[in-house]
C-alpha cells in the first residue's frame, strides 16, 4: 500500500437507535459544552454533540484552525418536511431561522462556533460513500498542507414516521433505523496519534480492490468489515482471498443510517487497540472505496 | 497547488443566455434585465424579480435536468475530452438546493391525490451526480458541495486540488440552480428579497435578486487554446460570528490566504469580481474586506449579479464563465446600475467596461453559514 499515513488523534461513534420517537440533544448538548444553542434543529443538535465528544476524547488540544468536513446524505430532513408542508398545504411562508437551518451546512457553522473553531468549513455528499467523500477531502487538504488537522463526520437524521422515511431512502419499509454524528479527529503529525489510516479511491471493480490490498501482510491482528451494499457472501469472499479470519460486524448495532460507515471506523477505534481494520465499502456502481485504520 | 491547473471547457445555460456571445452581448450592454416571477401562492403578496433561463416561458422544474445536460454537453465539448478521458472524470457539483424544484413539484403533484402525502427534501444529495455520471458514461470520484451559497466555488477549489495532488487527471465542475418555492419564500421571509433590482455596493442596494442556471468547467493540466486561464489557488473560511452576514476581518483573512497560497501580492490582482449580492450587509462586510487587504488601491472591481441574478450554489461558476466569455473579448463588465454612492464605504465598483489583456483576478464568494471562498485565476504565463 503506498499511499500516505494521516493520523488520527481521537474517535467518537454515535449512533441513535430511532424507534417511536426523536431524542431530545439539547441537555447532552449544555452539560458537554456548558452552553446552549437555542436556535438549532436537530439536526444541527446532532452535529454539535458527536463533534465535541470527539473533541473532548482528544489528548491532543484542539487548534483553532482545525477545519470541519461534514458527511451526509440526507441532510436536514424533518425541516425540510415542515416547511414543505408550510408552503404547500399551510400556504405560508417558513420562518426565518426554519429557512436558514436548512441551509444544509449550517450543521458545520455550529460545530465551528460550538468549539471556537476559524478554518475552513465543508459539507459534502456523495451517493453511498457520503463519509468516504467527506474524509477524502479533508485529507487532500492535510496532504497539501493546506491545514494541520480536521474534524470529519457522518451525520444523518431520521424523521417520523419510520415508514416514510424508509421509503425516502429507498430502503424496504421496517428497515431498522438510527441517527448517526460520527467523527474523527485527524491530521498530518503522529504526536499524540491513536491510529494513523489510509484511503483508497476509487476502485472501480472487485478485481481492483483485491488487487490494492495484494501486498498487505495480513496477520491475526487484523479486521474485516463491510459496508451496507456488501452482502455475507461478498464479505466471505473478501475474506477468503485475504486470509483475514476477523470480522468487525458494526451494521447490527449502528442500524442504518446513510454515513453509518463513520460509526463503523469510528467504533472500532474506540475499541480495538493494537488492531488493524480495512473497511470496505461498495457504492451503486459496484465501485469501492477501502479504508484502512491501524490503532495504536 | 504544485501543477497548474487550466480552465479547458465551458458550458452554461443562464438567463443571458447559453454561449459566450449571449453573455458578452448582455454584459458588453451594461444593463440588468430581470423578470417578475409570479408565484402562485399569495403568501404575503411576493412578486420578485427573477433572473429566469428562457424568460421563465415554460417553466417545468424537470427542467433542471436538461440544463445540466446541455451546459456539461457543452464544457465537455469544448475541452475535446476524448471517451476514455470523459470515462475518468471526476465530477463535482456545487448547489444549494439540489433538485427541491423536482421534489416539490412532486409534492404538489401528489398533494392533488393524496391529503397527506409526505414530501421528499431529497433524492439523497448524490441524485445529480449519479444522473451525470449516467448520462455522459463517467465513473470517476463524485463530490457534492453543498456550503450553501459558495458551494461550486468550494467544488471548483477541491476539484483543482484533486489535480494538483494527482488524484484526477480532469475533473467537470457544475455549480447548478434551478427555481424553487423553498428558496423564494425562504429569502423573502429573510426580508432579503429587492423590491427594485439588483444594486451591488449602491447606496440604494436594498436586497438580492435570485436566479437559475448552470455553470459547467472542465479542468486539467493540458493547454487546450492559446489563451489559458489557470486556477492559481483558492481557501475557504468559516466565519462563526453570524449565520446570515460575515465579518471583514473574515473576508480579508480568506482574500489573504488566497492570496498566500499562490504566492501573489496585493499588487499582482488585476481586478476583483465582488460576491456583491447587494444586501446592505454582504456589500458592506465585502468593502471593508477589499479596503483591508488592498487599502487605497483596491483593483476595479464589478459584480455580475446583475446580470444573471444571484444563482446562489451554482454562482461560483457561472460568474466564473461569464466573466471569462468578457476578459475573452478583452474587457472587464461592469456592474449595471451602480449611480449612489455608499459614504460608508469609499468604494465604487466598475461603472464601464474595462480593457483587459493579461492578470490575475480574484473572485469572492460567500454563503449562509459563514461560508467565505475566495479563488485566484490568471492567464499569465
Amino acid at each position: 500500500m503506498n499511499n500516505t499515513d494521516l493520523y488520527i488523534y481521537a474517535a467518537s461513534a454515535n449512533a441513535w437507535p430511532i424507534d417511536d420517537h426523536i431524542p431530545n440533544l439539547k441537555p447532552q448538548i449544555k452539560e458537554l459544552c456548558g452552553r446552549s444553542f437555542r436556535r438549532t434543529n436537530h439536526y444541527i443538535d446532532l452535529g454539535i454533540l458527536g463533534a465535541n465528544r470527539c473533541a473532548s476524547h482528544s489528548e491532543k488540544e484542539l487548534s483553532p484552525q482545525c477545519g470541519v468536513f461534514i458527511a451526509t446524505e440526507q441532510g436536514n430532513v424533518s425541516d425540510g418536511i415542515d416547511i414543505n408542508k408550510q408552503i404547500f398545504v399551510d400556504k405560508e411562508a417558513p420562518m426565518p431561522f426554519q429557512f436558514i437551518n436548512v441551509s444544509n451546512n449550517l450543521a458545520g457553522f455550529y460545530v465551528a462556533q460550538s468549539l471556537n473553531l476559524l478554518s475552513t468549513n465543508i459539507t459534502i455528499s456523495r451517493r453511498d460513500f457520503p463519509f468516504e467523500a467527506a474524509l477524502e477531502m479533508a485529507s487532500l487538504d492535510l496532504q497539501l498542507s493546506n491545514l494541520d488537522s480536521c474534524l470529519v463526520g457522518g451525520l444523518d437524521e431520521c424523521s417520523l414516521p419510520l415508514d416514510q422515511h424508509c421509503q425516502r431512502m429507498s430502503l424496504p419499509v421496517g428497515t431498522p433505523l438510527s441517527e448517526g454524528s460520527s467523527w474523527l479527529y485527524i491530521g498530518n503529525t503522529p504526536q499524540d496519534a491513536i491510529a494513523k489510516y489510509q484511503l483508497f479511491s476509487p476502485l472501480t471493480s472487485y478485481e481492483e480492490m483485491i488487487n490494492t490490498l495484494d501486498d498487505i501482510d495480513i496477520d491475526s491482528h487484523y479486521y474485516l468489515s463491510g459496508g451496507y451494499r456488501i452482502n455475507e457472501e461478498e464479505l466471505q469472499n473478501i475474506s477468503q482471498s485475504l486470509g483475514i479470519t476477523r470480522r468487525y460486524d458494526y451494521l447490527e448495532t449502528a442500524r442504518y443510517h446513510d454515513t453509518n460507515a463513520a460509526y463503523g471506523i469510528s467504533a472500532f477505534i474506540e475499541q480495538k487497540k493494537g488492531r488493524h481494520l480495512l473497511h470496505i465499502n461498495k457504492d451503486y456502481l459496484n465501485r469501492y472505496i477501502i479504508i484502512y485504520v491501524s490503532t495504536i | 497547488m504544485n501543477k497548474r491547473i487550466s480552465i479547458q471547457g465551458r458550458g452554461i445555460v443562464s438567463a443571458i443566455g447559453n454561449t459566450n456571445k449571449h453573455i458578452v452581448t448582455a454584459c458588453k450592454s451594461g444593463k440588468a434585465n430581470p423578470q417578475y416571477i409570479s408565484l402562485p401562492h399569495s403568501i404575503e403578496k411576493p412578486l420578485p424579480y427573477y433572473f429566469a433561463v428562457n424568460n421563465g416561458e415554460q417553466r417545468d422544474a424537470d427542467a433542471l435536468f436538461d440544463y445540466i445536460k446541455s451546459a456539461v454537453s457543452d464544457a465537455i465539448a469544448d475541452a475535446g475530452l476524448n471517451a476514455e478521458q470523459i470515462r475518468k472524470l471526476g465530477i463535482f457539483i456545487g448547489t444549494s438546493s439540489n433538485e427541491i424544484g423536482v421534489l416539490e413539484k412532486r409534492y404538489q403533484h401528489d398533494l392533488q391525490s393524496v391529503a397527506d402525502a409526505y414530501p421528499l427534501t431529497s433524492n439523497g444529495f448524490g441524485e445529480l451526480l449519479a444522473y451525470i455520471a449516467e448520462e455522459f458514461s463517467i465513473q470517476g470520484p463524485q463530490y457534492n458541495f453543498i456550503t450553501a451559497c459558495s458551494s461550486s466555488a468550494n467544488a471548483l477549489i477541491y476539484a483543482a486540488q484533486m489535480i494538483s495532488a494527482h488524484k484526477i487527471d480532469h475533473a467537470l465542475v457544475v455549480g447548478t440552480e434551478s427555481f424553487n418555492f423553498m428558496s423564494t419564500y425562504g429569502f423573502h421571509a429573510m426580508t432579503l428579497l429587492s423590491a427594485q433590482q439588483c444594486l451591488p455596493f449602491d447606496a440604494r442596494r436594498d436586497g438580492i435578486v435570485l436566479g437559475e442556471g448552470v455553470g459547467a468547467l472542465v479542468l486539467g493540466t493540458r493547454q487546450t487554446t492559446d489563451k489559458p486561464y489557470y486556477i492559481e489557488s483558492g481557501a475557504n473560511l468559516c466565519d462563526t460570528g453570524g449565520v446570515t452576514s460575515s465579518s471583514p476581518e473574515t473576508i480579508a483573512h480568506v482574500m489573504q490566504m488566497a492570496l498566500t497560497r499562490a504566492s501573489l501580492s496585493v499588487d499582482d490582482i488585476t481586478a476583483i469580481k465582488a460576491h456583491g449580492t447587494s444586501t446592505i450587509s454582504n456589500d458592506t462586510a465585502e468593502g471593508q474586506a477589499m479596503k483591508m487587504v488592498f487599502h487605497a488601491s483596491v483593483p476595479a472591481f464589478t459584480s455580475l449579479k446583475p446580470y444573471i441574478g444571484h444563482t446562489m450554489g451554482a454562482c461560483g461558476t457561472m460568474e466564473l464563465i461569464c466573466l471569462l466569455a468578457c476578459l475573452d473579448e478583452g474587457f472587464i463588465p461592469s456592474t449595471p446600475g451602480f449611480n449612489v454612492a455608499d459614504e460608508n464605504l469609499q468604494i465604487t465598483p466598475l461603472t464601464e467596461a474595462r480593457p483587459f489583456d493579461t492578470g490575475n483576478i480574484m473572485l469572492n464568494f460567500f454563503g449562509f453559514g459563514g461560508n467565505n471562498s475566495t479563488f485566484i485565476i490568471s492567464n499569465l504565463s
